[in-house]
């Protein structure tokens, strides 16, 4: 029963956005984007996606889409899969059912369409890289040979670099700067090759309040400047809630698409944890009380 | 003796060029080591080949064929021990230690002259033939022209493997591919510095210059020239001591000059 509300909810929602993403596409097409396949076409559409990592399964039955230029977050307790499902937009990971479509393409890595920011880097090397060649991998890191250095190259590194806030520390290397301007070099790496849709994960996890504003006020101004789709991970909602359109909430195998104020209430947690879930306004913020949270 | 009528002697020529060829290629993948993690493999692979130079004495055929064959196999199995860092050295600990002891078994029934052994442990340079000069100067061209080949994509996935798959760059290949160069210049080096030193020319100057600069392409150019400038010294000095070995004398640079550098730049990041 609790299901089938949220599956007719879903498909309500599902049809809001196609009305959204129809009535949007000749704004966007007039941007800087005027990719043929996307006239119509949704920037990300999931269709009776299941994914599974290894022998459980995270989200089962995902029907959503997202029009271009929506800044998203995605939201739910760990291990719900939000990660997983970046990992399925950017072509890691097939998922064992349904259909994916990302930017009217079948996801695929080296998409260069595709910007992404991971939470964890595997390697600590890039501590001792300068700035400007941590962004310039964004730019040509994939080609294979060794770079000439050239006017042009500069140049675009320049602008990646002051886009962001980092041109006064250009040769200082990872270790030297600060959570928050790491996580901005990072953020024009993923931004340098000119993507449509941009995923974020945790991008604040590790910085305090007054950074993790910075970034997202950051990320809120290009998304908007640019015209591009962003899904950003995180756990605390409240200090994107100014600025994001949508929150996606996994929890539970299933997964709630909306208005934060839509999503974010005590019906519809509760419905997605199959629990009682109290959301709770104070001080102009929004708090998840569950039992099992 | 002096100095400008050593350098006529063919034997110092051949030590020269096969050393200096040599060097570059050290030192090229010796930044790239650091930068992945891998300096453990870069000790172990050496320690491997023992087992495979002393396998191909005891059969008779060329020690350096033996040293190609256990280099790229274990090279290979490397690459597939997973990214996992502990969990990786760990294996690599355990194949390694394998091997000194397959080696220790070859050398027990080999009857021969225990000097080749030796030098396969510590270098033999200073009686490198024609044909292994050849053999080392195509090598080394083949590793430095295949590390020029995967260079930016190399460079990328060391710095952050999950941004670097997310853009195409062919993860698993580069790893395997990377550690087969190492292999190759692992095996190429034994002849200068032994298989137990090899590490002082594979990680030393790379490692020293990497005090000095973040630029990727600087710090190789600065580990190339220490590496040659280790390489040139130390075979001179040999040469002129007569008695002391080539490994000595480039360890002995190689440790001599990493101190007072890094020294430096720990003082230089005090002051900020």
């Amino acid at each position: 029963m609790r299901r089938r509300i949220i599956k007719i909810k879903l498909m309500i929602q599902c049809l809001i956005d196609k009305y959204y993403s129809g009535k949007y596409s000749p704004l966007i097409k007039r941007g800087r984007m005027s990719q043929k396949n996307d006239a119509g076409e949704a920037c990300i559409s999931m269709t009776q996606v299941s994914i599974r990592l290894g022998d459980t399964t995270i989200q089962r039955n995902m029907n959503f889409q997202l029009a271009h230029g929506e800044f998203v977050a995605i939201l739910g307790p760990n291990g719900a899969g939000e990660s997983t499902l970046l990992k399925v937009l950017l072509g890691f990971l097939r998922p064992s059912e349904g259909e994916v479509r990302v930017l009217g393409e079948t996801p695929k890595t080296g998409n260069k369409l595709i910007g992404y920011m991971p939470q964890f880097q595997t390697l600590d090397s890039i501590n001792t890289l300068r700035a400007r060649d941590i962004v310039g991998f964004g730019l040509d890191g994939h080609r294979w040979g060794f770079g000439l250095p050239s006017r042009k190259r500069e140049k675009k590194l320049d602008e990646a670099l002051e886009e962001v806030d980092a041109l006064s520390f250009p040769k200082a290397s990872l270790d030297e700067v600060s959570g928050g301007e790491r996580q901005r070099l990072l953020l024009a790496q993923a931004l340098i090759s000119d993507p449509r849709l941009l995923l974020l994960d945790e991008p604040m996890a590790s910085l305090d309040i007054s950074h993790s504003q910075e970034i997202i006020s950051l990320v809120a101004r290009v998304c908007r400047a640019r015209k591009i789709t962003v899904l950003l991970v995180t756990h605390d909602v409240n200090p994107l809630l100014p600025h994001i359109d949508q929150v996606l909430y996994l929890a539970n195998g299933q997964s709630a698409l909306g208005r934060p104020d839509e999503v974010i209430t005590s019906e519809v947690l509760s419905r997605l944890y199959g629990s009682r879930v109290e959301v709770v306004n104070a001080l102009g913020r929004r708090f998840v009380a569950g039992v099992e949270i | 003796m002096d100095l400008f009528e050593l350098l006529h002697y063919a034997f110092l020529q051949n030590a020269l060029s096969a050393s200096c060829a040599v060097a570059a290629c050290a030192a090229v993948i010796g930044y790239f080591l650091i930068g992945r993690g891998l300096t453990f493999a870069g000790h172990a692979l050496p320690n491997i080949g023992f087992a495979g130079a002393a396998g191909a004495v005891f059969f008779g055929i060329a020690p350096v064929l033996g040293l190609f064959a256990f280099t790229i196999g274990a090279a290979i199995v490397f690459a597939f021990l997973g990214k996992e860092v502990h969990e990786r050295d760990l294996g690599i600990g355990v194949v390694m230690t394998f091997c000194l002891g397959l080696g220790l078994f070859f050398l027990a029934l080999y009857s021969g002259y225990a000097e080749r052994v030796y030098g396969i442990l510590f270098g033999t340079i200073l009686g490198i033939s024609d044909t292994e000069v050849h053999l080392t100067l195509i090598s080394s061209l083949v590793t430095l022209v295949g590390i020029a080949a995967i260079y930016r994509p190399l460079l990328f996935s060391s710095a952050g493997t999950e941004s670097a798959a997310a853009r195409g760059v062919p993860i698993r290949f580069l790893a395997v591919a990377f550690l087969v160069l190492t292999a190759a210049t692992v095996s190429l080096a034994v002849q200068v510095t032994g298989s137990l030193l090899v590490f002082t020319l594979l990680v030393g100057p790379a490692a020293t210059a990497r005090t000095f600069s973040r630029r990727p392409s600087a710090a190789i150019g600065l580990a190339v020239l220490l590496a040659e400038a280790y390489v040139v010294v130390g075979i001179l000095l040999a040469a002129i001591t007569k008695t002391l070995p080539v490994s000595f004398f480039v360890a002995s640079l190689s440790f001599g000059v990493y101190v007072p550098s890094r020294l430096l730049q720990k003082r230089k990041t005090w002051k900020r």
